[in-house]
This record gives C-alpha cells, sequence and structure tokens, in this order.
C-alpha cells in the first residue's frame, strides 16, 4: 500500500522525468479508506445530544450499502427510540449515558438503544408515546427489554426491498 | 452544550393571511423556536409551510400539532403544508398525524385563505 502523496511523487517523477513544463500539471490520488463496520455511540441525557447521535447514525449510514428509504427509516426510528431513553430512563439529566449501536449483519440493519435507568411510564398521549408508534410504524421487528439494570431496544429492518423480512 | 438544530424561518405578512416556511430540522431541540416565530404572527390564517423540512421528530409534531389548537382556541386557522412526498408529508403519515388537516401545497392552504379584499355579504 502506498500513501497518495508518495504515489504523486512517483507517478509524477515517471511521467515527466524531471524536465521543466510551461504548463501546470495536476495529478490526483485517492485513497479509499474502509467503512466503519459498526456504529457506536454514548451519549448524554440532553435533547442536542439527541439530535447530535442523529447526525452521527446518518453519516454512517452514508457508507452502508441500504435503501435509500430504509436510511430514512431508521434515523428517525433510531432518533426517537433515543429521545425516549433519555427523557423516560434519565429525564434528560444530562449526565446519564444512552448508548445506541447500529451493524448490518445477514441483509438486516439492526440497531439497539439502551439505558440504565429506571422508566417512568410515558403519560398518555405525549409525544413519546406518539415516538413509541413511530418506531412500531418504522421497524417490522422491534424488541423492548425492560432489565433491572435498564432498558435495551432492539429493532431491525432489511437494508433492501425483498430483502430478510 | 452543543447548539440546538439548525432551523430558519421565513415571514411574510400579507393583508389576509401570513405564511411562516420552514426549513431545517424541527426536532427536541427547538420545537419552541416555532412557538415563538408563530407568536409574531396575527392575522387569522396562518400558513406553516414545512414543504422545506430536512427533518421533523415527535417533539417537533407535538409542537405543530400544539400550535394548531392554540390558534383555534383563539378563533384563528393554523393551515398546515407537508407535500406527500417531503420528509414532513412522510413523517406525519408515519405518525399518524393530521387527520386529513395536512395539505398538499401553499395553493391550496391559499384557497382555504379567506379573502378580505372581497366585501363579506
Amino acid at each position: 500500500v502506498v500513501e497518495p502523496s508518495t504515489l504523486v511523487d512517483r507517478l509524477l517523477e515517471k511521467l515527466l522525468d524531471g524536465e521543466e513544463q510551461e504548463d501546470d500539471v495536476c495529478v490526483l490520488a485517492v485513497a479509499r479508506t474502509a467503512p466503519e463496520l459498526r456504529f457506536a455511540h454514548a451519549f448524554p441525557a440532553t435533547p442536542a445530544a439527541v439530535a447530535q447521535m442523529r447526525r452521527a447514525l446518518a453519516a454512517w449510514l452514508e457508507d452502508v450499502d441500504i435503501d435509500p428509504m430504509r436510511r430514512r427509516d431508521a434515523i428517525l426510528a433510531a432518533s426517537e427510540a433515543a429521545a425516549n431513553a433519555a427523557e423516560h430512563a434519565y429525564s434528560f439529566d444530562g449526565i446519564s449515558l444512552v448508548r445506541v449501536d447500529a451493524w448490518v449483519s445477514q441483509g438486516r440493519l439492526q440497531i439497539t438503544v439502551r439505558d440504565e435507568g429506571r422508566w417512568r411510564e410515558p403519560k398518555a398521549r405525549t409525544d413519546r408515546g406518539r415516538g413509541s408508534m413511530i418506531i412500531s410504524a418504522l421497524m417490522p421487528d422491534v424488541a423492548v427489554d425492560f432489565q433491572r439494570g435498564g432498558t435495551v431496544v432492539r429493532m431491525s429492518l432489511p437494508v433492501h426491498e425483498g430483502g430478510p423480512a | 452544550v452543543t447548539p440546538a438544530s439548525a432551523i430558519g424561518f421565513e415571514h411574510v405578512r400579507r393583508n389576509s393571511h401570513e405564511i411562516l416556511e420552514v426549513r431545517g430540522e424541527l426536532d427536541l431541540t427547538n420545537a419552541d423556536m416555532l412557538d415563538e416565530a408563530l407568536a409574531q404572527t396575527s392575522t387569522r390564517a396562518v400558513i406553516v409551510d414545512l414543504a422545506g423540512l430536512g427533518f421533523v421528530d415527535s417533539t417537533g409534531m407535538r409542537a405543530i400539532d400544539q400550535a394548531h389548537r392554540r390558534l383555534a382556541a383563539a378563533g384563528r386557522t393554523l393551515l398546515i403544508v407537508a407535500p406527500a412526498d417531503s420528509t414532513a408529508g412522510w413523517t406525519f403519515r408515519i405518525a399518524g398525524f393530521g387527520n386529513g388537516s395536512v395539505l398538499e401545497s401553499l395553493d391550496v392552504a391559499l384557497e382555504h385563505v379567506p379573502d378580505e379584499r372581497e366585501p363579506r355579504l
């Protein structure tokens, strides 16, 4: 493996043979970096950090081979689940951490959102109830695991239309 | 502390109505800014145009819903524009939000605005 800058130097040397040029010469070399296989993001329970997680997830998903519509579904669902955790487990305390992980396995994008708090039940008809409704509508597969030490939301969707349901 | 998500409001005043065009991301960090922007309006009919929104979450939807109720309680009307193929239109559909009160275009919304230049009979 050759660094782009070294490659450019060598190419120029070969091409121009060390001669002075009248015109400008431009050679561009690009090195592709391997995409991160896993998204792992922990953030403090604040509204701004939820939004920041959403942008980080969207950036990570740019490098994932996934249908654009499914990408949009995943971003909104993860955002709502993360907001639920930050609000209901931690009441936006600004200190406790919510952790979001995402990876692709067997044609499906898997997302988990976990907290270590104790959930206060969402009041009926609040926007958080709406948040959970959105998650169910977007994700064909959602499981919420309330454990003694916290809550884990596991959800997944096929990365391609007609993929594993 | 990270700032609120980027959002912008363009406010157009006409005799019979006002149009509030919202761009950027409406979410849990800045939904209160929609309330502040709507507080600047005074006409009976107000159009909030969400066609250019890049993202809206459940908190943003709640803000729109509450604004709609608040204006209605004051005898005013909030006309919500969110075309089916826009991000806001898609999100509302997913959330079952609107119940037919979400309009497809600014033109459709304008048809709902009473024209006060014409004398009322």
